[in-house]
């Protein structure tokens, strides 16, 4: 008989799991050294929920609205998967966010991770695009505004903004081009970058510290462990407050305010029109793309980031803070 | 050697990032209005009234139908001094049903206002027509009221499904903290 493995080993040897035994910090188990896996639990949430509510959605302009407002009213089902849907959004999004705090303050940015890093920065740029691309389908009266200051934006960019321009082409509408991106193009791309981001994690190992070693597998469990409770508080929160949807969207009004995520970028056009718009995500975006060459690994120049980047931290949350509470503004009418 | 081409690369971001940030801004030849119509389902050859707001004031616009079947001139219509402007346009009895965008351009082409229409082969039921030609309530940031349909099946699995990945977390949370679990 102690020829015979048992049915675990024989499972084990025929999936390889043998690989998931190399070593990896005791401290990678904590918290703040999952938070990059819970966002992929989050994106995983956002794409079964997500293949379920295209078959019922549909992305003609006049068609999208009412499209969305059938699944609430009539399908239970897919309405709370919506729900859940919105939801998983917001939980990626601060997870990623959290993620990217905790790997800036440890400088896990530094060489040789520099590309781990950015293209994490990409990740976040995705996930804004494809909020952004989510939000703009339930062609309700935010969905329109937000619209609206995208094509602001466009033509401000010039040619690399024609993608969102009127006459881009009058066979397909930007709502339903729109739809291909969110659906498409952002996904595949999010796929190729968490593909390179995680083999950088996985040949470059995790930014943690300390000499006490153990083997992967170990991590798996209080991933499992977080994993778990942040469905469950997904699923609560979105049994508990159901997603929003306004009167369909008309042109040329502005009553409303964007997705909190965006909240920040609201405030940035409070101040400076139109302009801000582009200026915030430009300076944000822009100081995270800087962050490996300016700290240099220098202690000096090491601090320096540190306080911008806490800065610009606090900056942001402050920005949320004063759009949610001040009163809607009007900015499509303000110069650029 | 990687340090020096990091710094190269460095100096080019911050180059990018300051060209983005001091490039005169662009702004728009003209104000963004809004157009409205009762019915946003066209039928070819029927009149539809237009009305405009927000364009600039004393300026002239060329309302068009763009979409699948090009680009068909609807109205030469002129902005008073409030920038409204009310019209009765007509739907080309040649446009082909589909999805449209009702255009509304300045004098130098530039768009100013776009709203997504359907031109539909039919025109619309006298009881739909009635429907659809209400008037548009005002925009507003308030949720609709819907009438959410519920299940209390869905429901009472939701909440066991919740309890129980609580449960499970909570468990895989302490047998990880614990010290002699799996350490090798």
């Amino acid at each position: 008989m102690s020829g015979v493995p048992d049915t675990g080993s024989a499972i084990a040897e025929r999936l390889a799991l043998g690989a998931l035994e190399y070593p990896i910090p005791a401290r990678a188990n904590r918290l703040d050294f999952l938070l990059g896996a819970l966002t992929l639990v989050a994106l995983a949430l956002l794409a079964a929920t997500g293949i379920v509510l295209t078959q019922f959605y549909n992305p003609a302009p006049l068609a999208a609205h009412e499209s969305v407002r059938y699944v609430i009213t009539g399908v239970p089902l897919v309405a709370y998967l919506r729900d859940v849907h919105v939801w998983s959004a917001s939980s990626a999004l601060v997870l990623v966010f959290a993620h990217l705090v905790a790997v800036f303050w440890r400088g896990g940015f530094r060489r040789p991770r520099e590309g781990l890093w950015w293209s994490g920065v990409l990740l976040l740029a995705l996930l804004f695009g494809l909020a952004f691309t989510g939000t703009v389908l339930r062609a309700d009266q935010e969905a329109v505004e937000a619209l609206s200051h995208a094509t602001a934006g466009a033509r401000f960019a010039g040619p690399l903004g024609a993608l969102l321009g009127e006459d881009f082409t009058p066979s397909s509408p930007l709502v339903t081009r729109l739809y291909g991106v969110h659906v498409s193009v952002l996904p595949l791309a999010l796929v190729l970058l968490l593909g390179l981001h995680m083999w950088l994690v996985r040949h470059l190992g995790v930014s943690a510290g300390g000499e006490t070693r153990v083997p992967f597998r170990t991590h798996l469990r209080p991933m499992s462990g977080f994993a778990m409770l942040l469905v469950a508080a997904v699923a609560a929160l979105a049994l508990a407050f159901p997603a929003d949807l306004l009167a369909p969207g008309q042109d040329g009004f502005e009553v409303t305010k964007p997705f909190w995520p965006f909240l920040w970028i609201y405030a940035a056009e409070n101040l400076f029109g139109m302009t801000g718009m582009l200026i915030a995500p430009g300076v944000l975006f822009g100081f995270l793309a800087l962050v490996p060459v300016a700290d240099g690994g220098h202690p000096r120049r090491s601090k320096v980031t540190r306080i911008a980047g806490a800065l610009l931290l606090a900056l942001i949350v402050t920005g949320i803070v004063y759009a949610a509470i001040a009163p809607g503004q009007s900015h499509l009418d303000m110069p650029m | 050697m990687a340090l020096l081409s990091f710094s190269s690369l460095g100096r080019a971001l911050g180059l990018l990032a300051v060209a983005f940030l001091v490039l005169p801004a662009r702004a728009p030849a003209h104000e963004k209005g809004a157009l409205r119509v009762a019915d946003r389902r066209l039928a070819p050859g029927t009149w539809i009234g237009v009305t405009g707001s927000k364009f600039l004031r004393g300026s002239a616009l060329a309302l068009t139908l763009e979409g699948p079947g090009g680009r068909l001139p609807l109205a030469q219509v002129a902005v008073d001094a409030g920038g409204a402007f009310s019209d009765s346009v007509r739907v080309p009895a040649e446009a082909r049903p589909g999805l449209y965008r009702l255009v509304a351009r300045a004098a130098d082409g530039d768009v100013v206002a776009g709203l997504d229409v359907e031109v539909v082969s039919a025109p619309p039921s006298s009881a739909a027509h009635a429907t659809h030609s209400a008037q548009l309530p005002m925009p507003s940031a308030e949720p609709l009221r819907l009438d959410r349909v519920r299940s209390h099946t869905l429901t009472g699995v939701t909440i066991a499904a919740i309890f129980t990945l609580l449960g499970l977390g909570v468990l895989l949370l302490r047998r990880s903290a614990d010290p002699h679990t799996d350490r090798s």
